[in-house]
């Protein structure tokens, strides 16, 4: 999924703050998680992305049109629509995210196909004879000269490369760094 | 059925040792599968369940690979028992709490269990002892291939296949390890570790699974997503994962032993002889001297017991199975008498060096 914050790279991190008896949630990218943790605190590193779903269903019922920007219709969705196949409601799939029947895809595809991609960051299966995809702009080195380690511009070049890299000690240690050069 | 059977059972996949099992307690794969037009089990009443129930099982059990599957249905045993099931791993908390027609068929000695009507129609599950995911996805990738012969599954071309819960679209896949990382959680670097592992892709969990809560030294790491990747990515993705926070464990405690060495080895004895002597001990307690004699056991600092047994006792302290072994139910008292006179069984020939 893409960042919600801003609206450009992938999404890694789930935010969630309690203040008061508000609480503030997104899906945001590391550099923007990096920049939300100098406001909002420590990340916690069990809230995993998997909980988009449960986040989505506690929005409650403004979530679904709220998702469905531009889309003709989105926001007369019809609570009460059911399933023709089962006669499962979308309401209950709002309370507990589980659809009713294979078929309820076919039935409710509008509504689940944004969540779907929001979740998934696709809409597309890909079968197992496919051939494996080139590599994302994240994982293609820098151009020489970029990313000096000086600044935190370039620190946080590092921090995208390590974490395309699966380098997550480095990752964490380029983290703390950033956010000591931001604090000062 | 007896499942007391399993208690004293020699041949359990657990038993084994597998790579890496220092750190990797254990490896599943995890393939959820329904049946084409068909209500998910939740949305099923009684009867759709018992017809889902019978094509799955007729399936399963003409499976050639899965001959001598034990088929229990949850219906018909003890909430005892189905606890037992869910400590023993063999089901999920989930299938062992709800109501209706429910099944499991299982081989412990193969480390396979089956889940029907669970929240799909059919979960597949493959264990093995150590970091062995490779191994397991084939394993149980050759059993979907004869199930899906026999069966309609659910899948769109899009979305890949079909399930009662969004987030497991597509392949559908759930790869995960259990870690055991005492070294990191001593220097107080899991949590930056484990927030960089949900970085790349990967869920974080506590030893029982579903919930966050952390037990011990204890991890779970999984992939998230399954829509859009294909399963040697999948599978190579958490290894590759695993592999690295084994080396950065295995280092960590190296260095610990080097700095630390003599407060590591008195933690690890104190740990020993409480274990082995206490007349009481809660679960919490329990765990957390397991995960200390690990670490003994690994660097020879205790004898006359060894990891396979240490899987074995992280299920054996579980109320479930403590009460089964006991053959009453057990007051908190009773139990943690029970959970003592286990421990100092199994330590009763160990010592430390």
């Amino acid at each position: 999924m893409i960042c919600q914050r801003c609206g450009q790279r992938q999404a890694t991190v789930f935010f969630s703050q309690t203040v008061g008896n508000q609480t503030t949630q997104a899906h945001l990218c590391e550099v923007c998680a990096q920049e939300q943790s100098q406001t909002y605190g420590a990340l916690n590193p069990f809230a995993a992305l998997s909980d988009l779903l449960n986040n989505f269903l506690n929005l409650g019922e403004g979530a679904i049109a709220e998702i469905t920007p531009g889309r003709a219709g989105s926001a007369a969705v019809d609570p009460q629509m059911q399933c023709p196949h089962c006669g499962y409601q979308l309401s209950t799939f709002r309370q507990n995210g589980r659809l009713g029947c294979t078929r309820c895809y076919e039935s409710f595809r509008k509504i689940l196909e944004p969540l779907i991609s929001s979740i998934h960051g696709t809409v597309r299966h890909r079968e197992e004879t496919a051939e494996p995809q080139v590599p994302s702009a994240a994982e293609v080195p820098p151009a020489p000269g970029e990313g000096a380690d000086s600044d935190v511009q370039g620190l946080r070049e590092k921090l995208k490369q390590a974490v395309a890299k699966e380098k997550f000690e480095e990752a964490a240690r380029l983290r703390d760094e950033i956010k000591e050069m931001e604090g000062k | 059925m007896a499942f007391e059977d399993l208690i004293t059972s020699n041949d359990d996949w657990f038993l084994k040792s597998g790579p890496s099992s220092e750190v990797v307690v254990s490896s599943r794969i995890r393939l959820a599968r329904n049946l084409d037009g068909q209500k998910f089990p939740n949305h099923a009443n009684a009867e759709e369940q018992r017809k889902i129930l019978f094509l799955v099982q007729s399936a399963v059990s003409s499976i050639p690979e899965t001959s001598p599957m034990k088929f229990v249905r949850l219906n018909e045993i003890s909430s005892l028992d189905r606890q037992f099931l869910t400590e023993h791993q063999l089901i999920s908390a989930e299938h062992a709490a709800s109501l209706g027609e429910r099944a499991v068929a299982f081989d412990l000695k193969e480390g396979l269990s089956f889940l029907i009507n669970e929240e799909d129609h059919l979960r597949l599950q493959a264990y093995r002892a150590g970091l062995d995911l490779k191994e397991s996805f084939q394993h149980l990738s050759r059993i979907d291939g004869l199930l899906g012969a026999k069966l309609p599954y659910a899948k769109d071309p899009r979305l890949g296949y079909l399930t009662a819960c969004p987030t497991n679209l597509g392949l559908a896949l759930r790869a995960s390890v259990m870690l055991h990382l005492p070294s990191l959680v001593y220097t107080n670097r899991v949590g930056q570790i484990l927030e960089g592992v949900t970085q790349v892709g990967l869920t974080v969990r506590g030893l029982q699974g579903e919930t966050t809560q952390v037990a011990s030294a204890f991890f779970q790491i999984s992939n998230q997503s399954s829509l859009g990747k294909v399963s040697p990515e999948i599978v190579e993705h958490v290894e590759r994962v695993t592999r690295q926070l084994v080396e950065v464990e295995l280092q960590t405690q190296k260095a610990v032993f080097r700095q630390e060495g003599l407060k590591i080895r008195d933690r690890i004895c104190r740990a020993f002889g409480t274990l082995k002597n206490a007349k009481l001990i809660t679960l919490q307690e329990a765990l957390d001297g397991l995960s200390a004699l690990r670490v003994g056991v690994e660097n020879n600092i205790l004898k006359g017991i060894d990891l396979p047994n240490l899987n074995r006792l992280l299920i054996l302290i579980q109320p479930a199975h403590l009460a089964k072994t006991a053959a009453r139910e057990l007051n908190p008292e009773q139990e943690a008498l029970e959970r003592a006179k286990v421990l100092g069984m199994y330590l009763k020939n160990a010592e430390a060096a």
